[in-house]
């Protein structure tokens, strides 16, 4: 391979601009994750103290704690339907109906929700508030008079939403993955911001942790595991980190632009003030989060959003490369679409924080990091090749970056250990420890590469992409 | 150089890293140990604590097998006078003085960490002795809200005259209130917040929030003490205030509400006819079923589905008007009423009752020809 012929100005001057350029990206990319580190250990201790000493039970008794509709559209989720609408029947929370949105399933899911929940089909009356396309039918449960389910024809998830909240008749719902399961008092957590401030307050997000090899018994999550599979181990360390760390110091910032669309709760209202799901995006949770404040904010409203790090949301998380890979091109391509939909809001002071770092952080770090990340990569293979840079550089940045990439893992098993210890075994420490080198060699690669190719389809015109999961159900205490 | 400073950089952080992850495993493990240790240690003083309670073994004794197990017997005395209501507490209280627990908890109010003081402040409520109300009082000037929040609980459980005050000037400082600890100390408080409510709701200087707050608390409470001030209350210029005291009154389900609801009922503002009709649905009497009828026509959306609602409730008489209505000639008080009626006889089945069959995607109002679509509202 030829070399770089280094008498060259001009390619001295690229070698230069490029190694400051990865050297300051790198950087501001591990200082930023120390500063969330730190700001979510500070809040998780605060936050710990508080929910040991507040009374809960108090909470529940009172009208304050006003009613919710929880929506979980399902698209051929029959393996986990059942389990997932069980255990949220059995929520702790005073009054609440869940509304189970079938978007045209091409499985059993339709059966096996009317076969489980005694289900018939009922002439319900509701306003139309946000434009969907009809349903085809709504059924209520004998068994469950707080249960429904919408049937409709194939249209997306936030179209199943967006239904969801036509049909439902409380002031506050809470979306959720049909192959998720909250904890017991989550509902109630996740209220509490709401009864705190309730003319301001419009959004809360929760955690969302690891299913995946965890006991479920009565569509309760009776004994952690940590997850067996490699991707789902690498992924347990991943979800750790962003929700313990990085989400803590955004919402502490007032920054709040990504409410997971597998467990937050919103303001009815609000969201209808600014149309509701968007249906042509696929990452339309965030859209809807970053919609939200784009819109409230030019028309001066004051409002808040908050992030919980109590509430526990359990999801099941792919376990093979396909139905990952899937879900990750899709998350990167729903990033894409959230900001170039919002991007009036990129570096604009009259939206503060969110315009001047929410937004450009998410845009260098989080949508092109996986660009600057491979870019990277090649880069050092190059330099290396072409004689810039010697062999004990190269081992040295792949030493430096395995170190960060430990300090990381061990910082989150930190924040692991400082908020709700779950994991109560010293083998649980050691298995994230391993989680967390496969995260940092290996998962984060091929995941850099999935968001590449996402980048690609979505600038080559393929922008819609509904990949199934792979779900293997819930372990349930008698398997 | 540079490259010495990164490898000295790159060994840094693996050792710091690695060092804090044997501290995060050595205290887990230690952790572990103590909880066995805690966990073996309570079923050996459990059965102690049962003979001492019935007055097998003499409180000497008690303290002999206690030994040097104070915290964990801190924590249980804590737990047990948590369910117990009768005069089993004094023999706690009593083994709690020995130990100088009391103490321990009124000394700790003092200390630097925050945490410490709002447990301590907890821990004097669970006693629930007037003696330690004067250091209680002094935490209502916490510089931590918590602290302060928790001090009024523990007075409010207490159930001393200062705790009180202490609500009252909590209510006033809105921009200071955790809306979810006042519920904590008002339902500690129970009967004994009677009269700082009804302060608040009676005096006009007290800010619009905390009078709302206010009346949301009387309803919770049930409190039919503080039915004329709610009664007044339905008369503010204030919709918010009007809402909120139909909603506390409905559920102190008061006969002598009703001639309030039914003048609300018909009320030029929506939000407070809906409301007010639901309200009406509470009270399950024939007095309202015509104005209920009447409501089913109403503009607002919200009024007429509640006006369906509050039908379905009323038993018989209210589901002669529902199956009347379902052959009106308004569309939507034809479907609400079918609707309920499908619900309240338990029928739910996509013919009702008597034979008439619902629309073809009756579920959905929209696409039915020549319907009305419900209007956007509320």
């Amino acid at each position: 391979m030829p070399g770089f012929d280094l008498d060259n100005s001009y390619a001295i001057i690229v070698i230069l601009w490029l190694s400051g350029f990865f050297i300051l990206y790198t950087v501001g990319l591990i200082v930023s994750y120390i500063v969330f580190f730190l700001m979510g250990i500070m809040n998780l201790g605060r936050y710990r103290h508080y929910v040991n000493v507040v009374d809960l039970h108090a909470l529940f008794k009172t009208s304050l704690t006003k009613p919710v509709s929880i929506l979980v559209p399902a698209y051929n989720e029959e393996r986990v339907i059942m389990e997932s609408v069980r255990s949220l029947l059995t929520l702790h929370y005073p009054q609440f109906e869940v509304i189970v949105v079938n978007d045209g399933s091409a499985d059993e899911t339709m059966r096996v929700l009317i076969e489980s929940f005694d289900l018939v089909p009922v002439s319900k009356v509701y306003q139309r508030k946000i434009d969907t396309e009809p349903v085809k039918a709504i059924y209520e449960s004998r068994s469950n008079p707080n249960l429904v389910v919408v049937d409709k024809p194939n249209g997306g998830k936030s179209s199943a939403l967006n239904v969801g909240i036509n049909v439902s008749q409380y002031p506050y719902f809470c979306t959720l993955d049909a192959d998720s399961i909250l904890d017991s008092d989550a509902l109630l957590k996740t209220m509490r911001p709401f009864i705190e401030h309730p003319d301001t307050m419009i959004a809360v997000g929760g955690v969302i942790r690891v299913a995946n090899n965890c006991v479920v018994d009565y569509g309760r999550v009776k004994e952690v595991n940590i997850a067996g599979n490699w991707l789902a181990l690498a992924q347990t360390v991943e979800y750790l980190m962003t929700f313990l760390s990085s989400r803590i110091a955004f919402a502490r910032m007032g920054v709040v632009l990504l409410i997971s669309g597998a467990f937050g709760m919103f303001h009815k209202e609000s969201v209808i003030e600014v149309g509701g799901y968007r249906e042509d995006t696929i990452g339309e949770d965030m859209e809807l989060v970053v919609r939200l404040n784009r819109i409230l904010r030019k028309k001066g409203r004051r409002f808040r959003m908050f992030y919980n790090p109590d509430p526990v949301c359990w999801t099941e998380v792919p376990e093979d490369l396909k139905s990952l890979a899937g879900q990750r091109r899709r998350w990167q391509k729903g990033l894409v679409d959230s900001i170039r939909y919002n991007g009036e809001m990129l570096f604009n002071p009259r939206f503060g924080l969110l315009g001047m770092f929410g937004m450009p952080y998410y845009l260098i770090f989080e949508m092109l990091g996986c660009v600057v990340e491979l870019f990277g990569y090649v880069m050092l293979i190059v330099f290396w090749l072409a004689g810039v840079l010697s062999l004990d550089w190269m081992l040295l940045w792949i030493l430096m970056s395995m170190a960060t990439g430990f300090m990381f893992t061990v910082l989150s098993v930190l924040v692991e250990e400082l908020s709700f210890h779950r994991y109560r075994r010293v083998r649980d420490l050691f298995m994230l420890l391993w989680g967390g080198f496969l995260y940092n060699f290996g998962f984060r690669q091929i995941n850099a590469l999935w968001r590449l190719q996402a980048m690609l389809e979505y600038l080559g015109g393929f922008r819609k992409l509904w990949g199934a999961i792979r779900r293997g159900g819930f372990r349930t205490a008698g398997s | 150089m540079i490259a010495e400073a990164v490898q000295y950089l790159v060994a840094g952080i693996f050792l710091n890293s690695a060092l804090l992850f044997l501290i995060i495993v050595a205290q887990r493990m230690l952790n572990a140990s103590h909880l066995r240790w805690a966990s073996r240690r309570r079923s050996e003083l459990l059965p102690v604590f049962a003979r001492y309670m019935s007055a097998d073994i003499s409180i000497e004794d008690m303290l002999t097998e206690i030994g040097t197990s104070v915290d964990l017997a801190e924590e249980m005395i804590l737990g047990f006078l948590r369910q117990l209501r009768g005069s089993e507490r004094s023999k706690l209280l009593a083994l709690a003085h020995r130990l100088r627990l009391l103490e321990r908890s009124i000394s700790r109010l003092n200390v630097w960490d925050w945490r410490n003081r709002d447990i301590a402040a907890m821990q004097l409520g669970i006693y629930g002795l007037r003696d330690s109300v004067p250091e209680l009082a002094h935490s209502l000037r916490d510089k931590r809200m918590e602290v302060r929040f928790t001090a009024a609980r523990s007075m409010g459980m207490i159930g001393t005259p200062e705790a009180g005050s202490a609500l009252l000037s909590i209510l006033n400082r809105p921009e200071l209130m955790e809306t979810t600890r006042l519920v904590e100390i008002v339902q500690k408080m129970g009967g004994q917040a009677i009269q700082p409510l009804r302060q608040m709701l009676e005096d006009p200087e007290y800010p619009l929030e905390s009078k709302l707050i206010a009346i949301d608390l009387v309803g919770d409470l049930q409190e039919y003490r503080l039915l004329d001030v709610l009664h007044a209350s339905l008369r503010s210029p204030e919709p918010e205030v009007v809402i909120r005291s139909l909603k506390a009154i409905s559920k102190i389900s008061s006969p002598g509400s009703i001639p309030d609801f039914l003048r609300l009922a018909e009320d030029p503002a929506w939000e407070i006819r809906a409301q007010a009709v639901k309200a009406l649905g509470t009270m399950h009497v024939d007095e309202g079923l015509p104005i209920l009828r009447q409501a089913l026509s109403d503009p607002s959306y919200w009024v007429r589905r509640n006006a369906a609602q509050s039908l379905a409730a009323c038993g018989y008489s209210g589901g002669e008007i529902l199956r009347e209505a379902r052959l009106d000639s308004d569309d939507f008080a034809r479907d609400v009423a079918n609707y309920q009626l499908q619900r309240s006889n338990g029928q739910l089945s996509r013919r009702d009752a008597a034979g008439l069959p619902l629309a073809e995607g009756g579920s959905d109002p929209a696409p039915l020809p020549g319907r009305r679509r419900p209007e956007v509202q509320g």
